[in-house]
């Protein structure tokens, strides 16, 4: 059932004066919400969606309105934002198991490996929370699990796993609604998922192409209405995490200076780093803080671990970690007290000790309890950037100093290693990719600061993607070409094999999509 | 006083007017959050709530509710303290939960480790 609401009346009933997202970073007004409610369950449920689905879309377009999926409206940046109908998915998730007989031959034969239909509202928690309740798991994630699966793939959600690669790295194939009437189920012609009756089962037209597959594991909500993608999970695993102080020579590579360790990282060189054989490390992140590297920083690893005896504690959801933040403590903290000089190293400080400095859990826990973070403080603002494992030598010593010669506000940058990517607006572009998360309040002063550090990184000459559901403000079409190269045209000849109608085209595009792509 | 320094004050009491001041949460653990359904509103406590216990019902249409935050803002504390407790607004935020997924199929059985 399709429940519209105009915008008036929906503030009108929530209480509130304007349309935001989940961490108050952005603000806008569409035109009217589009709920879809449920009516059945399992396929018929999702059937029904992807009816739906068609029909609004055919509204949309004789009405010449934009529409745009809203997914958990986790996104800081304004990727999720439209003027037009905003469509909310979150009541009709669904899940399907595909057997033996949906899948391809090539595919069924791989016992190792489940596949899962997934519809594209339902959110990384609930995912994580069926799939370890059936003995599998996602292969990564980002660190929090409160988006909408088709919008962490759409905006490029990463985690550390660099053996695995970003999330949509993980996706098999993507149905998406192209039309009021026609609907694709799009899988790589290399790597063939499904039977071929399959797609028809659901009244979607079969296709198998590789650049159509690339284009979409990264759509930006821009290529249609994505109704599910399937995933390749693996069996349940665990995963011990062992921290490690740097500047208090507690990494089994013994004493390093912040130079040396950011060397080994570049390389990849994460087994010596932490006396660990490389395929137990399952994801690892160094953090640092700005202002004094060589005191303050500290390596995480996710090591595979033994199963625990059997009913130990594994919450994947409903994983409350104790209170909360006050939403409004960062950006007071930042606002504030940062402008007092030597305040923004000593609140960086602060923070970081009072995360990383104690003591980590020795129980191990899959993969969606370490990754359940749900409660942000309220106000954050972050940006990731992704650069050639390369030029992080340049790279993360120029973002240092940047932090410290302007020193206007808290803020911590981590570091998380992925490898490249075929889907072609990936943050993961390169071979051996680090995302650089720099993460802080929602002032003025944070995204000033983010923005230096781009120019920065310009300067340098080092070229750098940025996570799209993140603070993208630096971003131009001319950087976005420089740096994605012929991956743009690639995209936008996909944009126009999918949506041949420019209206449809410009149905799904929002203003963030036209600006810079 | 330095103006910029008036500016800072102004800025952190301005800020405290906005804040808030004492805040409660209640959270379900099993059902997920919706992105779209949620209330806010203003609830006002006359004499010491001898009279009435104010409620608000949450709009969620047929689910429950996944978590409701109760604070009081420091100007609702200033006329607390003022009025010696007989008249205290207090703001409730509630979030809905969204319909449960379904989850069709078997799952294959994992290889053995």
């Amino acid at each position: 059932m399709i429940a519209r609401t105009p915008l008036p009346q929906y503030l009108q009933r929530i209480g509130q004066p304007a349309f935001r997202n989940a961490h108050g970073t952005v603000t806008f007004t569409p035109e009217q919400v589009i709920s879809l409610q449920p009516e059945a369950g399992g396929s018929a449920r999702y059937q029904q969606t992807v009816r739906e689905l068609c029909q609004i879309v055919g509204e949309a377009v004789t009405a010449g309105k934009r529409l745009r999926c809203l997914g958990r409206r986790w996104s800081i940046s304004p990727v999720a934002t439209t003027e037009g109908w905003l469509l909310d998915l979150s009541d009709v998730s669904t899940a399907k198991w595909l057997g033996a007989g949906e899948l391809h031959p090539t595919v069924a034969a791989h016992r190792e490996v489940a596949h899962i239909l997934v519809g594209a509202g339902a959110s990384i928690r609930w995912l994580n929370w069926e799939l370890h309740r059936a003995g599998w798991s996602i292969q990564t994630s980002g660190a929090s699990n409160g988006q909408a699966v088709a919008g962490a793939i759409a905006t490029g959600t990463h985690g550390s796993s660099f053996h695995v690669g970003a999330l949509h790295d993980t996706v098999a194939a993507v149905h998406v609604v192209v039309g009021p009437s026609e609907h694709w189920w799009v899988e790589p012609a290399s790597a063939p998922l499904t039977a071929n009756e399959f797609a028809p089962r659901l009244g979607a037209t079969l296709v198998r192409d590789d650049e159509l597959f690339a284009a979409l594991e990264t759509s930006l909500g821009s290529l249609g209405i994505v109704a599910g993608v399937v995933f390749r999970c693996v069996p349940n695993f665990w995963l011990d995490l062992k921290r490690y102080s740097v500047a208090g020579g507690g990494l089994p590579a013994g004493p390093l200076s912040t130079a040396e360790l950011i060397d080994r990282l570049a390389r990849w060189q994460f087994d010596s780093l932490l006396d660990q054989p490389l395929d137990r490390i399952w994801h690892l992140d160094a953090v640092f803080n700005p202002f004094a590297p060589d005191s303050q920083s500290y390596v995480s690893a996710y090591v595979l671990a033994d199963a625990p005896p059997r009913g130990t504690r594994a919450e994947v959801t409903g994983e409350h970690r104790g209170d909360e933040w006050n939403p409004d403590l960062l950006q007071f903290v930042s606002r504030f007290i940062g402008p007092v000089p030597g305040a923004p190293p000593l609140v960086t400080k602060i923070g970081l000790q009072s995360e990383y400095a104690k003591p980590v859990t020795d129980s191990p826990r899959v993969w969606g309890a370490w990754f359940a973070q749900q409660d942000l403080p309220g106000g954050a603002l972050g940006a990731s950037l992704g650069v050639d494992c390369a030029q992080l030598g340049v790279a993360l010593p120029a973002i240092m100093q940047a932090v410290r010669e302007r020193a206007t506000v808290p803020c911590v940058v981590a570091t998380r290693f992925v490898p490249g990517s075929r889907s072609l607006l990936a943050m993961n572009i390169f071979e051996r990719t680090c995302m650089i998360d720099m993460d802080g309040a929602n002032v003025p002063a944070m995204a000033d600061l983010i923005a230096d550090c781009c120019r920065r990184l310009d300067a340098e000459g080092v070229g750098f993607t940025m996570h799209w559901g993140k603070w993208i403000g630096y971003l131009t079409r001319e950087h976005v070409e420089k740096v994605y190269g012929d991956r743009i045209d690639r995209w936008r000849a996909a944009r126009a094999r999918l949506l041949p109608d420019p209206r449809l085209a410009r149905a799904f595009s929002n203003p963030v999509v036209d600006a810079l792509l | 006083m330095n103006p910029c320094a008036g500016r800072w004050w102004a800025g952190v009491g301005g800020a405290l007017m906005v804040t808030a001041c004492v805040r409660v949460s209640v959270e379900s653990r099993a059902p997920e959050p919706s992105p779209t359904r949620m209330g806010s509103t203003t609830v006002w406590v006359i004499a010491w709530g001898l009279g009435t216990t104010p409620k608000v019902t949450a709009e969620c249409a047929g689910t429950h509710v996944y978590k409701a935050t109760v604070h009081t803002t420091f100007p609702g504390f200033l006329l607390g303290l003022v009025t010696l407790g007989f008249v205290v607004p207090t703001h409730v935020d509630y979030v809905c939960a969204a319909e449960a997924g379904t989850v069709e199929g078997e799952p294959p059985a994992p290889p053995p480790p």
